[in-house]
């Protein structure tokens, strides 16, 4: 229930920045064009999460965000830094994934493509694997071990 | 007009420029389809700060509107592109 | 006292989104390889673009910042859509070698 009424309030939020005005009939549009969103969307998709469990994804939503904050900041410098001085080693890393929800696939793609020092090449759904590139693969095992805690300190709370 | 001095938002307009001709040279310059797409997209992200500057230094917010639609337009671009080119056809 | 704050960190952020951007061109001049390549283009397509439409908390005008939020929102989610779409491109093409 919490969840439905997040992304109708979400979508209706998206509606008023695109249309960046906060009169009564524009937030009253906005909430009837995103129920009906929900609703499509909601009949189509299989079970629903309980309330307990959505608050608990919601609670670490913060570590996430912040998190993946922390991650571009010093990707960006790393990049940088092999921007002006020629990359070290660059190359193909396999990062296990273990057994995953497709969201978990998305939200471990959108936060590895945004950090600009990892690109994700392919991505093996049956076998839970990604394949990404780095600027410095001189020590592969070091990369996942670092990605691995990067899962589990930010996104295992929310997307697990 | 309230905000940045007129005379950093003039000269970043100024760099900016410079920017979006050196872009226009790397695409000229790639030296296969893929790193001309890179390029592309590069001057793709260019625009929109060109565009995102422009609408403060006039003051007149639908220059933003352009630059979210130059936005979704060329990611649908680069998408189509890069599919096109990692089957070989439309029609496969 | 909250406008010049406010300006300030405008600048700030103007002047760092075009330092980015000023390294992505210049490290997609610079880089060998296409993947190379992606990661120096994702550092304007990210953070580059990100910060100069931040710069518009400078303005004070409401319409402004929540057209420039919009176009994070969007930049957030296509840019590293692209970038995957490309690096597929490549590796389909026959880039790169073996995965370690």
């Amino acid at each position: 229930m919490i969840g439905i009424v997040l992304r109708v309030v979400v979508l209706a939020g998206l509606y008023l920045l695109v249309v960046s005005s906060v009169k009564l009939g524009d937030v009253a549009i906005g909430l009837v064009l995103a129920s009906l969103v929900v609703a499509v969307g909601h009949r189509r998709r299989a079970a629903s999460r309980s309330d307990s469990s959505t608050v608990r994804r919601l609670a670490g939503v913060p570590a996430l965000v912040g998190g993946t904050l922390v991650d571009v900041v010093t990707s960006s410098a790393e990049v940088i830094r092999c921007c002006l001085r020629g990359p070290p080693d660059p190359g193909l890393v396999r990062l296990p994934t273990g057994p995953t929800s497709p969201s978990s696939f998305a939200a471990w793609g959108v936060r590895l493509g945004i950090t600009p020092n990892t690109v994700v090449v392919d991505l093996d759904e049956e076998r839970g694997e990604l394949l990404v590139h780095v600027l410095d693969a001189h020590d592969p095992d070091g990369v996942r071990a670092e990605q691995a805690a990067a899962y589990q300190s930010r996104q295992r709370r929310v997307f697990p | 007009m309230s905000g940045v001095p007129l005379l950093v938002v003039v000269a970043a307009l100024v760099w900016v420029t410079v920017l979006v001709i050196v872009g226009v040279l790397a695409l000229l310059r790639g030296r296969d389809v893929l790193q001309r797409l890179i390029a592309l997209d590069l001057l793709a992200v260019l625009v929109v700060a060109l565009l995102a500057l422009l609408s403060y230094l006039r003051d007149v917010p639908h220059y933003l509107d352009a630059a979210v639609a130059l936005t979704l337009l060329s990611f649908v671009a680069t998408v189509a592109a890069a599919r096109y080119l990692a089957t070989g056809g439309p029609l496969e | 006292m909250m406008s010049v704050v406010l300006d300030v960190a405008g600048g700030v952020l103007l002047v760092v989104g075009l330092l980015l951007l000023t390294i992505a061109l210049v490290g997609v001049l610079r880089m060998p390889g296409t993947y190379s390549q992606l990661h120096a283009q994702g550092l304007a397509t990210g953070p580059g673009v990100i910060c100069v439409l931040a710069s518009s908390i400078a303005t004070e005008n409401a319409a402004t910042i929540s057209y420039a939020a919009i176009g994070i929102v969007f930049t957030v989610l296509t840019s590293p859509v692209a970038a995957h779409a490309i690096a597929r491109a490549a590796r389909r093409r026959g880039a790169g070698g073996d995965p370690r």
